[in-house]
């Protein structure tokens, strides 16, 4: 009995921990694109036009990822395995 | 000191990499606003897509208490607009022609790692003229401005940018000041 518990414990946990490790992945590729769209505009950009949107590009990613993490940090995952479940 | 740091955002000597001394620029050319206008309907409706999607299945949603799940789903697809929204905009400032007194500076963005820079002198100038194709180029007063060079050459061709005829004139313009201090 107990070892059915684990193992049904295990399974949720693995799934939970590849979701986590794939979207961390995404997160870090998200990031590293944006520097490069950072570095391109500040560096190679010429004039004032550049600065506004490489000003305006990074506060809405900032915004837009914590805006992602709060929900992230909100979502019942056990929720969606019971659905699949079903 | 925050009035200097802000003032990179108002002003700017739209100095570049590899600019001589002495050497100021005249004319800093993009193509015309109407390209990068067209991406950014696209870039609209990939906007508003989820809010269409989540409109019509909000009863499916709540019923089954995927509200949160179906939230972060759309905030993780705006992560992906905005990036792309700011890459085509990135690809479209870092295209320019610059026009200084001694040259001009084609700088071509093909994709983040894929730049082509060519320049030409001014003394090597013979001719240019001015292509106005459509009705679109014609209304929104945009076209191709080609330049000419000594010798064989390829053309220097400025594609889809604002105003070419005042273009082509301030161009004739530096090189006559160039062939006249010669």
């Amino acid at each position: 009995m107990l070892y059915i518990v684990f193992i049904e414990y295990m399974e949720i946990v693995s799934i939970k921990i590849i979701f986590l490790t794939f979207l961390l992945l995404g997160f870090f590729f998200y990031w590293v694109f944006n520097f490069i769209t950072l570095y391109h505009l500040t560096r190679f950009g010429i004039g004032v036009q550049p600065k506004r949107f490489a000003a305006v590009f990074l506060l809405g990613s900032m915004t837009l990822f914590f805006v992602c993490v709060l929900i992230l940090a909100n979502i019942d995952i056990n929720n969606i395995f019971n659905l699949i479940n079903k | 000191m925050i009035r200097s740091i802000f003032s990179i955002f108002k002003e700017s000597t739209n100095s570049f990499e590899g600019e001589d001394d002495g050497e100021k620029v005249i004319l800093l050319l993009r193509r015309h606003p109407f390209f990068i206008i067209v991406k950014m309907f696209f870039y609209i409706i990939l906007f508003l897509a989820p809010l269409f999607l989540g409109f019509l299945f909000y009863p499916v949603l709540t019923l089954n208490n995927l509200s949160t799940p179906f939230f972060f789903a759309v905030s993780l697809w705006y992560l992906f607009v905005w990036s792309s929204v700011f890459y085509s905009l990135t690809m479209y400032t870092l295209d320019v022609w610059i026009v200084t007194n001694k040259r001009i500076i084609d700088s071509t963005q093909n994709g983040f790692f894929n730049r082509t820079v060519s320049e030409l002198h001014m003394s090597r100038i013979q001719d240019t003229s001015v292509q106005t194709k459509g009705v679109i180029q014609t209304f929104l007063h945009f076209g191709d401005v080609q330049i000419q060079t000594a010798g064989t050459e390829e053309k220097f061709k400025f594609l889809q940018i604002p105003n070419p005829e005042k273009v082509k004139d301030e161009i004739m313009k530096l090189v006559s000041n160039q062939s006249n201090h010669l």
